[in-house]
């Protein structure tokens, strides 16, 4: 039997064994892992961000931990886990969301001026500022808005489609369009607390259409690349 | 040797019979792999192993909508059929240049050097012939007489009526065999 026939049906197997484990078990499994998620974001935001907290702050962390909860439990919802080139199961999702969500607490930190706070005294990074400046030279907070969506949705990107590996190889436009739309839903707490500020309710807009397309581009750049050069040159290895 | 119809297999597999899952498994891994191997082109050949898991993956997925009162293979078949489809939609219509691979025979170990070369130039006779014929007809010689299906199977594939499916089988078969017969002149 080839190695690749012992990884589905291992990973069948095991997907039949998780259908047949007792709820409570699962439901432990999901709970850990959203602490595990959960825990250190909240207590790192509360601590850099006490101040600013209001009734946006609580409704935005409640959005967040909502969709981690659901992320969690794609994630250990019984099914094979597997990665097969164009291939998505709930488990890729899962992992997906986990990722953007992280991913979207950082870029709050990192760049409080997304949502009109200022910088945590604990907390003091400079590295987007050049940046900033930059795309605010270009056309001020309108075009500062709309590149540092595309800019910080570009970054989550390439980070989060390596990671999927093979899945991500050719992956077809109906999954990119799912992908960026999962990503754009993991920037939903920034956009909450964009929102209750008046100043950049106009420019919200803006923000989202340069993350959706910071994402969409980028994908779609890596299923073209994996697709047209790293498959050839598996197929000239095997 | 377990005597359990695939039938009944897919039955306990439904509801979460793992013996039943890995005992169908062992049945058609080698069959389903020489399948997509036969029905790809060189080009494609390196996404065998994906159709072949894909299929695996959507069988399991999908085995709660299995109808008890239906045979397994042809559902099976259907799957990996789509699986072609979807994937190779763009260049589907250039993918069924058969290729000659030794490791599809199921016989050719105790076979001579010479019988090898005759067979190779049988089968490369057979390929061209099958690439006279349209895509559907082409789909039928090969789940006929490689895959061994019925015509109502075949029909249950491919969404084609059983007399459909004869009397397409009936013209493939009479257009590889004057194909043949020119060979030999």
């Amino acid at each position: 039997m080839s190695g690749t026939s012992r990884n589905i049906k291992s990973s069948i197997l095991q997907a039949l064994r998780e259908e047949k484990q007792n709820p409570l078990k699962r439901a432990r499994k999901t709970l850990s892992l959203l602490a595990a998620i959960s825990l250190p974001v909240i207590g790192v935001l509360w601590f850099s961000f006490q101040q600013e907290f209001n009734i946006f702050w609580l409704l935005s962390s409640l959005v967040w931990f909502s969709m981690a909860a659901g992320a969690a439990f794609f994630y250990w919802k019984p099914q094979p886990r597997i990665v097969v080139s164009g291939f998505w199961t709930p488990w890729m999702y899962g992992k997906l969301l986990i990722l953007f969500l992280l991913i979207s607490a950082f870029q709050l930190l990192v760049c409080p001026h997304l949502a009109m706070i200022s910088p945590s005294p604990h907390f003091s990074f400079d590295l987007f500022s050049p940046m900033q400046r930059m795309f605010m030279s270009w056309g001020g907070i309108a075009s500062c808005m709309f590149f540092c969506g595309l800019s910080f949705s570009a970054i989550a990107t390439a980070i989060s489609l390596p990671m999927m590996g093979r899945a991500a190889t050719g992956t077809r436009s109906k999954i990119l369009f799912k992908l960026a739309g999962l990503a754009v839903l993991a920037q939903l707490p920034i956009a909450i607390l964009q929102l209750s500020n008046a100043h950049l309710r106009s420019h919200f807009a803006l923000w989202l259409t340069g993350s959706f397309l910071g994402i969409l581009s980028l994908s779609a750049l890596f299923s073209i690349l994996t697709k047209k050069i790293l498959a050839p040159k598996t197929r000239r290895a095997s | 040797m377990n005597e359990r119809s695939d039938e009944k297999l897919m039955q306990a597999y439904k509801e979460g019979d793992s013996e039943a899952f890995e005992i169908l498994f062992d049945r058609y891994e080698k069959r389903l792999r020489a399948y997509f191997k036969k029905r790809l082109s060189s080009k494609h050949l390196n996404e065998v192993e994906d159709f072949f898991q894909m299929t695996w993956l959507k069988v399991h997925n999908n085995r709660k909508s299995f109808d008890g009162s239906k045979t397994f293979a042809p559902w099976m078949y259907t799957i990996a059929l789509n699986i072609i489809r979807d994937h190779l939609r763009t260049g589907y219509a250039k993918v069924s240049k058969i290729s000659f691979d030794e490791n599809l025979g199921e016989d050719t170990a105790n076979r001579t050097a010479e019988d090898r070369i005759i067979g190779h130039e049988q089968f490369e006779q057979i390929a061209e012939g099958l690439s006279l014929l349209s895509e559907s007809q082409k789909e039928i010689v090969l789940l006929s007489d490689w895959e061994g299906f019925g015509s109502q199977e075949i029909g249950q594939i491919l969404g084609l009526k059983d007399a459909t499916v004869r009397q397409q089988l009936g013209r493939a078969r009479k257009c590889l065999q004057q194909h043949l017969e020119e060979l030999v002149k």
